[in-house]
């Protein structure tokens, strides 16, 4: 290629992308220059979605499918940033309580209604009716007022100010459906890009192309089948005989088996979530900043992550992903270091070490795992820890409420927005189990909850991760990464922060 | 000796013997974790392979075997000993106690012995005293009908009466007269439920109801190595083998001493 040439099509870029950013749309998907359009895409899941009513559902099972079926008014695309859906565009006030939404002209309901601003209106009144039963209907109490300002164009007015307003719309369970639709639970019409075909509970749902949908062409594909299929290990036998396309949990320890099958490939991807060994700060001797400093020092986390999901996570040093905007990098914190991590016992009183018990919910075996190498890696302090794996409830019950436990490793998922990651450490937190106290932390979390100023916030939570990880509250971890099997001929999945599937850019090659 | 009991004996003596090395030295530390050498086949740095935490299988295969027989042994001392003891007063007493009790048992035998167990343990939880205890209570009822029967024909014997026309007292006559009656069949059926305990225990452990991590135990091996049996089969084979191995070493044992000790079948 000539250096013209290059420089030709480098320029076109440029002006390309400067003019995309005139506008939030729809960002291309991939860089795959001719996707084949077509075909019929065949999905595993483990289990039945729980009813395909967004707005009836907490499951993620529900919401994994219902992203193809209807559409929210902004989505969040894979690095967290919020785009346009069903409104192209969006302004908000500069007090930050008005938003107005231009919806996409044209938009329609797969049964044929418009998709317009008094159907918006009509959804989430739905939404916010006591009598629908919606789970998080709290989340959008903010709400105040839902004006129609225009056949596409709606306002909506808040009672108060709300940081997370704006990336709730991107939740699934915000969806916009049609009011008058007879049955959504079973039946469900939307806009999105699939329109729905039939749901035979314990064997498949069948989606096909919404012909009508009107965005960049899309979808590719023909048909969707989401097949479900329980058992993990007849996942992966129908995934190598090519009766499935994706299996959308793979166990890290096959991925090596299904790399190495000709015709298959693992996609893989950091999850917004966090894995922590979750100290309680109030009992002794973990009260003492230097015994959980020397806890940090102890614990080798890549060896964590090789050992406990064959390197599919990411070392994390704070309580925040780095699929997250508001990632902070803080790995470097406490190094694996276990010299320092004794010296640091021997202030504190304890050259010798202690006993201790980690408690591992036995519902996950990530965690499980986690907690055997941990336990390992703590005799190198002279810290002999003794594991007992407890029946889920119980956990949930003695160590999440009651915070009975020295020492516990878990998980936590995240949404959009990074304050409910960060809200369980406030000291009056009903989710603060860890038992953190500390009176700057609580008031720098309500200053950036309230902060309008977009850098403002960014300084802030970024503050406040820092002053987690300084006073070492808990050992962070991974952040473990989703993990699939899928055959070759799939291209264009894409990883979203949240837990859905977006099958309007998926093709098959052939 | 017959060949059960030879074999037997040998087997038996092998577990004994290598449960006695783990106990005291094993080669490595059963617990110390290698990730970077984890999943690694058999061969001469690691007999047995390691696991998935790159942990030397032969170590821990011999470390598991402490915990596994003392479970088993004490189930079966359990068992022997309450039901021995109901199975011989009520078949010495005969009577409503009797009645009562022999209903009990055969109450208990009703339910499945695994499940049994997996109740005893969830309401008590994991541990090894409490699995102990779980297959101890499952025994119970087998050795007190055996006991019970044995009683019921001795105490017919023409010794038997005439110690009782002497004005021996029942203890009397279970010690010195019935005991050495009972020796045979109790010992033969000690020997069978010791195999059975330790397939229990690690059932229970596969479960992961027994013995707790990072301790090894057979069961919980198996049950590790189940998301692993394409990549490392050894990490599931070789605490099977170990399995294997005990139950039959004691179950040959029991028929053998069967075929020795018991005169309706020599």
């Amino acid at each position: 290629m000539s250096y013209r040439m290059t420089a030709a099509i480098l320029a076109a870029t440029l002006l390309a992308s400067l003019l995309a950013g005139c506008r939030p749309g729809p960002a291309l998907p991939h860089a795959d220059p001719s996707p084949v359009r077509g075909g019929t895409l065949v999905v595993a899941v483990p289990a039945d979605p729980a009813g395909l009513d967004p707005h009836k559902a907490v499951a993620a099972a529900t919401f994994q499918i219902t992203r193809n079926l209807y559409e929210t008014l902004v989505q969040v695309d894979p690095n967290g940033e919020l785009e346009s859906a069903l409104a192209l565009e969006w302004e908000v006030s500069p007090d930050g309580l008005a938003y107005t939404f231009y919806l996409r002209p044209g938009a329609r309901f797969h049964d044929g209604r418009a998709a317009d601003a008094a159907a918006v209106k009509a959804s989430f009144e739905r939404l916010l009716d006591p009598a629908t039963g919606h789970p998080r209907r709290k989340d959008y109490a903010v709400i105040g007022e839902l004006v129609i300002a225009g056949e596409h164009t709606l306002v909506i007015r808040l009672a108060e100010y709300s940081a997370a307003f704006l990336s709730n719309l991107a939740m699934g369970w915000a969806a916009v459906v049609p009011v008058d639709a007879a049955d959504l639970f079973n039946q469900p019409v939307g806009s999105g890009p699939f329109r729905f075909v039939e749901w035979r509970p314990q064997q498949h749902v069948k989606l096909a192309r919404f012909e009508e949908y009107g965005v960049d062409e899309l979808p590719y594909l023909d048909e969707v089948v989401f097949q479900i299929i329980p058992d993990g290990a007849v996942q992966l036998r129908h995934l190598q005989a090519g009766q499935v396309d994706v299996i959308t949990v793979l166990p890290p320890e096959t991925a090596d088996q299904v790399r190495s099958t000709p015709g298959l490939k693992v996609l893989s991807a950091p999850m917004n979530a966090v894995q922590l060994l979750a100290i309680n700060n109030a009992r002794p001797p973990f009260d003492d900043l230097r015994v959980r400093r020397a806890l940090s020092h102890l614990v080798d986390r890549q060896a964590v992550v090789d050992g406990a999901v064959w390197g599919y996570g990411t070392v994390i040093g704070s309580h925040m992903p780095p699929v997250s905007p508001y990632y902070e990098d803080l790995t470097g914190a406490y190094e694996h270091d276990p010299a320092r991590a004794r010296q640091l016992l021997g202030e504190a009183g304890y050259p010798d070490g202690f006993e201790v018990t980690i408690h591992l919910p036995d519902a996950y075996e990530l965690h499980r795992r986690a907690g055997e190498i941990i336990a390992d890696q703590l005799r190198a302090g002279g810290i002999r820890a003794r594991l007992e794996v407890v029946e889920w409830g119980r956990w949930l019950k003695e160590i999440y409420e009651q915070r009975q436990y020295h020492l516990t490793v878990i998980g936590h998922t995240g949404r959009l927005d990074p304050d409910p990651f960060l809200n369980r450490y406030v000291s009056k937190s009903r989710e603060n189990y860890m038992n953190y106290d500390n009176p700057v932390y609580d008031q720098l979390i309500a200053e950036a909850a309230a902060c309008t100023d977009l850098a403002r916030r960014h300084q802030l939570y970024s503050l406040l991760q820092k002053t987690l990880t300084g006073d070492a509250v808990a050992v962070w971890l991974q952040a473990p990464h989703h993990v699939m099997g899928a055959a070759e001929t799939v291209r264009g999945w894409r990883f979203f922060p949240i837990d859905v599937y977006d099958l309007s850019t998926v093709h098959k090659t052939r | 000796m017959n060949r059960n009991l030879t074999l037997g004996f040998s087997l038996v003596g092998l577990v004994l013997a290598a449960t006695m090395v783990g106990a005291l030295a094993v080669p490595r530390d059963p617990l110390a974790m290698d990730i970077g050498n984890r999943v690694q086949p058999p061969g001469a740095a690691h007999f047995f392979g390691t696991d998935q935490y790159g942990r030397d299988i032969f170590s821990r295969v011999l470390a598991a075997g402490l915990p596994s027989l003392a479970v088993a042994l004490g189930a079966v001392a359990i068992g022997l000993g309450a039901g021995g003891l109901a199975g011989a007063l009520s078949g010495l007493h005969r009577g409503l106690a009797d009645e009562l009790l022999m209903r009990a048992v055969d109450a208990m035998l009703t339910f499945p012995a695994i499940l049994f167990a997996l109740m005893v343990v969830a309401v008590r939880g994991p541990g090894n005293l409490n699995t102990a205890l779980a297959i101890g209570l499952v025994n119970i009822p087998v050795f007190a009908r055996l006991t019970r029967g044995s009683v019921l024909s001795l105490r017919e014997e023409q010794y038997v009466e005439a110690a009782r026309a002497l004005g021996a007292t029942n203890g009397h006559i279970l010690l010195r007269h019935l005991l050495p009656g009972l020796a045979t069949p109790l010992v033969i059926q000690a020997s069978l439920s010791v195999s059975t305990a330790v397939l229990a225990e690690a059932a229970l452990s596969y479960l992961g109801l027994g013995v707790q991590p990072p301790d090894p135990s057979w069961g919980r091996m198996i049950g590790e190595a189940q998301s692993f049996l394409g990549r490392g089969p050894w990490m599931a084979v070789f605490p099977g083998l170990a399995i294997a191995v005990t139950v039959l070493g004691f179950n040959l044992l029991g028929d053998g001493l069967r075929d020795r000790l018991d005169p309706h079948t020599r």
